[in-house]
């Protein structure tokens, strides 16, 4: 398996467009930070914003679930449509050993670009605070490390689930729409305040649980506001969200690859 | 060795490939022979387990293909030089490969100075012609050094002196023992670089026999193998330009 590893790590580092996608990707989420700081700044006018909350924004992760989904989706779509396929699987019989190899290389490279984009962020929100000193304080609260674990894990988890739904579909254009409606859209289209199995079905989300994780302690939310009756999500709740949709999506393309002709 | 026993595939209602058994023997380059659509590139990925064959069985070394894990060792195959990724170079292309067969990393440099391409392994394979890529495909096959070598079309796109120089190294890998497997579509090509043929037309089997044999097979004895190729495939062919023979 290792080989494989290895092998899935060098088509990965060999492609300038995956790298590009990486750093652009991270640019969009510093760049949503940083705006939602600067616009509580002007709102507040010169108050001290709150650091923690401000790297913590809804756009930043609108930006990660597309475009670190169609990463992970652009990892095996880019071998369909190039052809590179049949030259892997010629290579390698194991087909689920690939997918499998490609799975773990995804998310080890995602995690580590989601811990660099956040470290990032965080910094770059705290220079712009007018905040020099450490925040010892804020680094050892929970909510705050929970919040920023949900957010750096979304990158794995949305590439995951893209790579899986680039095994399905295989064809570039459908399978880049099919990662936007699932991650992206999904969530603002299935709400309602009248039927509570659409309330759940929003809480099962990845964006809504990635809400849940990281919102559910800030001031204004906490505890959330209960208008609809609907059960809220639960930490415990989503963090099952966490892990079931890229388990799910793993287990399904792994099972996939096995039948198809290619 | 590469034995097929009654290889059949179906793609909705087309039959790709009918009932197909051959054998193709170890020391020989056998060549793959039909007129366009009649089937090589279907039966090349039942044999390399791309595709999963409706009916039969093909075996490589007695072994059906996709029961190893690792395939570089056992076959080498190009199947379309065009099956690559445009963006990466010739090195990190052949490398992801031997990485992923555990070969060792000097194999890399060694193949692609086997097929010349040594002064653009650092170049992107979108920036290569068709003759390049077949190169870099010939490569990739020659990587596990394996018994069992598959090409498909690998004349096209090459220059005068690439025919020349691959029909040599098939001789050369055929002199080592090595089951060598070629499908073209050009009997001329053929005529040139095999020993042996193995001619189908829609999807089925027209002959599994030596050269000498196939020639034997004309009416006129002045007949080339290409008249025998195309009286024996010429109520065989699906595209025919002008309507009718």
């Amino acid at each position: 398996m290792t080989d494989l590893l290895r092998a899935e790590w060098v088509k990965i580092r060999s492609l300038r467009s995956f790298v590009a996608g990486l750093v652009l990707g991270a640019l969009g989420v510093l760049y949503c930070n940083v705006n939602a700081v600067l616009a509580d700044g002007r709102v507040a006018r010169g108050a001290r914003v709150r650091v923690g909350g401000g790297v913590f924004t809804n756009n930043a992760h609108i930006v990660v679930l597309y475009i670190f989904g169609c990463i992970g989706a652009m990892v095996v779509v880019s071998e369909y449509s190039s052809g590179l396929i049949r030259s892997t699987f010629a290579a390698v019989p194991a087909r689920t050993e690939v997918i499998a190899a490609k799975s773990i290389v995804v998310t080890a490279v995602t995690a580590i670009a989601g811990l660099v984009t956040y470290v990032l962020s965080f910094v770059v929100t705290m220079i712009l605070a007018g905040q020099h000193r450490f925040p010892s304080a804020l680094l050892s609260n929970p909510d705050f490390q929970r919040a920023m674990a949900s957010s750096v894990l979304l990158f794995p988890l949305s590439a995951l689930v893209g790579l899986s739904i680039g095994v399905l579909i295989r064809h570039t254009a459908t399978t880049i729409v099919t990662v936007s409606v699932l991650l992206v859209l999904l969530p603002t289209f299935v709400t309602s305040e009248k039927h509570a199995w659409v309330n759940d079905l929003h809480n099962a989300t990845p964006f809504a649980a990635w809400q849940g994780l990281t919102l559910i302690h800030r001031v204004y939310l906490s505890p959330p506001p209960d208008i609809t009756g609907f059960a809220n999500p639960t930490v415990g709740g989503c963090w099952l969200v966490y892990l079931l949709w890229p388990l799910l999506a793993v287990v399904v393309a792994l099972l996939a690859i096995r039948w198809r002709d290619v | 060795m590469i034995e097929a026993q009654e290889l059949t595939k179906h793609y909705g209602r087309t039959t790709a490939v009918d009932r197909l058994t051959f054998t193709v023997r170890p020391g020989h380059v056998t060549g793959f022979l039909g007129p366009n659509g009649s089937g090589k590139s279907t039966t090349l990925r039942l044999i390399l387990g791309l595709h999963a064959p409706d009916g039969g069985r093909v075996t490589v070394g007695g072994q059906v293909f996709r029961t190893h894990r690792r395939g570089l060792r056992h076959v080498g195959a190009l199947l379309d030089a065009t099956d690559v990724h445009g963006g990466r170079t010739a090195r990190d292309h052949l490398a992801a490969l031997a990485w992923s067969n555990g070969l060792p990393r000097g194999r890399v440099p060694e193949v692609l100075g086997e097929v010349g391409l040594d002064n653009v392994a650092r170049r992107r394979i979108g920036g290569f012609s068709l003759g390049m890529k077949q190169r870099l495909g010939i490569a990739a096959a020659l990587l596990g050094d394996p018994p069992v070598l598959v090409f498909d079309e690998p004349f096209n796109g090459l220059d005068v002196a690439g025919i020349a120089w691959v029909r040599g190294l098939f001789r050369r890998l055929a002199g080592e023992g090595r089951t060598v497997f070629v499908s073209s579509h050009l009997m001329s090509e053929m005529a040139q670089s095999a020993d042996r043929l193995v001619v189908i037309g829609r999807g089925t089997l027209l002959a599994d026999e030596s050269v000498e044999e196939f020639a034997a097979r004309g009416a006129a004895p002045s007949a080339s193998l290409e008249d025998v190729f195309m009286e024996l495939t010429a109520d065989r062919l699906d595209y025919l330009a002008g309507g009718t023979p």
